[in-house]
């Protein structure tokens, strides 16, 4: 009979291991059972390992780390031994001849890597609904959206079809997803984890993040994957963090002295007018929370929040543009026979890439064009400066963390956006600007809605302040279990 | 902005792309929604802010010569190759 793993936190998993109270056989057997009992219907993993016999045991030993963790990938971060396709008919079928820096952390701390998540093709969009390999569904109702672009690990984490998994954050695609399906996701500062081995989407923005369904968790799975890299050129030249011992630390009733949490900004715009009722209640109870933790709370505003979209869009677009050169057919992915070396990449790129791919790239091409460069593109980086001035002054005028929902409402209904793009891309609205600023933030459960759907909180703190933002979360997670470890119904 | 034919085709040649005509019309529409939106900030008094196109200064690194991926693992994922080398389309005529 197999046991249920996957009602307990990832570390205390590890824990057992290490104490020699739980086999990493029965493990991964567990979730590779729920794995073929749930994903059928889910559609989150695009690639499940198949192990010889006792393979991982040889692989790794009980006193790792992560012994015994169970982790899921992103399918646009390289692996080794599995596909990397990015969710696109592009790259079907293609292996990577290296692992990402991330996923060789992790292995060598222990770590077993089960398989690869379905994504938005190419991390593109904000549904998983762009994937060539179909949608993802939400476990919490399978007619709604697990959100995206890490829709797959998302779902599949919220499932409990893993101990966690890691998901890549462009413009929100960790915390979105995160919020839709009541798990926690946590972006790191730009430079905190390498990028090395992440397929690039837009390389000033993209930053690979863990996806857990505990804050704990998270912490130990950045100390893991987190540090310098010479691989990953805009890499920080800081050592692993150490946030699961800090949180160990800490006296979660007073954070002020233990965390140095004495104000948390609530941003004003975060209660726009497009936001569910629901949402703006759990937001406000989220904010009552942290006061009656002792922690005060201000009122700021980043009066520019609202054009971060336009700034994005156009930003992560042109860069787009130019990452996603390298797919010509040339060496990797399809290939569309021609008689001329022009005609091979343009037919290639035309049956590889899909809507939404090509509407991003054609966006990019646009911004950065002649004639339309100095209105577009580099108007979008001023306006990213704007933002990015506004979030740092906040942190200056004495906020310890800045508070927002994750997103305006709770996941919507496949196919309800899909010939939408300015509704789908405003779900980003308030996670967007961490990325431009290039800011720790995570998202944690807070609430649901009347119909049972999750809502997010989300966390932001100054450069590189991971262990702050997590100490927030973790407190908040305290005085709020009641969503803490929640299995949708069905997957108990 | 007015995103019409000219202007998607204009931006599908420089992305490499191929269009067919319902596509041209789909990203008419698409690009001219997204365009529409994107540019409302056009009248937001920006003055004052300094371009910075990069988060941090760049800072330099040694870089040590290390072996890559072997060839091999390389090239079987290429769609032709022949020996050490990509294959693609004759480039010079003779």
């Amino acid at each position: 009979m197999l046991e249920n793993f996957h009602r307990l936190p990832l570390y205390e998993q590890v824990k057992g291991v290490r104490s020699g109270r739980f086999s990493i056989d029965k493990i991964v057997r567990s979730y590779q059972e729920r794995a073929s009992l749930f994903d059928g219907e889910l559609n989150s993993l695009l690639s499940i390992r198949s192990f010889e016999k006792d393979e991982f045991i040889k692989q790794c030993g009980y006193s790792d780390v992560l012994a015994g963790s169970t982790i899921l990938i992103k399918d646009n971060i390289c692996t080794e031994g599995l596909p990397t396709t990015c969710g696109s008919r592009m790259l079907e079928g293609y292996h990577s001849p290296y692992s990402a820096t991330v996923v060789e952390k992790l292995c060598k701390q222990g770590a077993i890597i089960l398989g690869k998540t379905n994504l938005d093709e190419f991390a593109m969009g904000s549904s998983n609904e762009t994937s060539y390999f179909g949608p993802v569904k939400n476990p919490w109702n399978k007619k709604r959206v697990p959100g995206g672009s890490s829709g797959g690990s998302a779902a599949a984490v919220a499932a409990g079809l893993a101990g966690a998994a890691l998901g890549s954050d462009t413009g929100g695609s960790i915390r979105q997803p995160a919020s839709y399906t009541g798990t926690v996701g946590l972006k790191p500062s730009y430079g905190r984890v390498s990028r090395y081995g992440l397929v690039a989407f837009a390389s000033s923005l993209d930053q690979i993040g863990p996806m857990t369904r505990t804050v704990f968790d998270a912490a130990v799975l950045l100390d893991a994957i987190s540090g310098f890299d010479l691989k990953d050129s805009k890499s920080a030249k800081l050592p692993p963090t150490r946030a699961a011992e800090f949180l160990e630390k800490i006296d979660v009733s007073n954070l002020a002295d233990t965390a140095g949490i004495k104000t948390i900004g609530l941003v004003k715009e975060g209660l726009g007018e497009g936001n569910q009722e629901e949402v703006k209640i759990a937001f406000e109870k989220a904010v009552r929370t942290f006061e009656k933790m002792g922690i005060a709370v201000k009122e700021v505003s980043l009066p520019f929040l609202k054009w971060s979209v336009n700034s994005y869009y156009l930003i992560a677009s042109a860069e787009a543009s130019s990452n996603l050169a390298r797919f010509d057919g040339v060496r990797y992915g399809l290939r569309e026979t021609s008689r001329t070396l022009e005609e091979m990449y343009r037919k290639s790129r035309s049956k590889g890439f899909g809507a939404e791919v090509k509407t991003r790239i054609m966006l990019g091409s646009f911004a950065l064009s002649s004639g339309y460069y100095e209105d577009f593109y580099a108007k979008a980086q001023d306006l990213r400066n704007r933002i990015r001035s506004d979030l740092f002054s906040s942190f200056e005028q004495g906020c310890d963390l800045l508070a927002l929902p994750t997103t305006p409402t709770t996941a919507f209904e496949l196919g309800s956006k899909i010939n939408d793009p300015i509704s789908m891309y405003l779900q980003d609205i308030y996670t967007i600007s961490a990325n431009l600023a290039g800011l720790p933030a995570i998202s944690i459960p807070c609430g649901k809605d009347t119909e049972g759907m999750p809502i997010g909180l989300q966390l932001m703190a100054p450069m590189f302040g991971e262990e702050k933002l997590l100490a927030g979360a973790y407190g908040f997670e305290l005085e709020t279990q009641e969503w803490k470890m929640d299995l949708p119904n069905g997957y108990s | 902005m007015i995103i019409d034919r000219q202007v998607v085709n204009k931006v599908a040649r420089l992305a490499m792309l191929d269009l067919s005509e319902s596509e041209e019309e789909l990203y008419i529409d698409k690009l001219g929604r997204i365009v529409d939106f994107v540019e409302g900030f056009q009248n937001l008094n920006l003055k004052g802010q300094i371009f910075e196109p990069t988060l941090a200064t760049p800072t330099r690194s040694d870089d040590p010569v290390s072996d890559g991926p072997p060839i091999d693992d390389t090239l079987s994922q290429s769609p032709k190759f022949r020996g050490s080398s990509f294959q693609v389309p004759k480039i010079v005529e003779k």
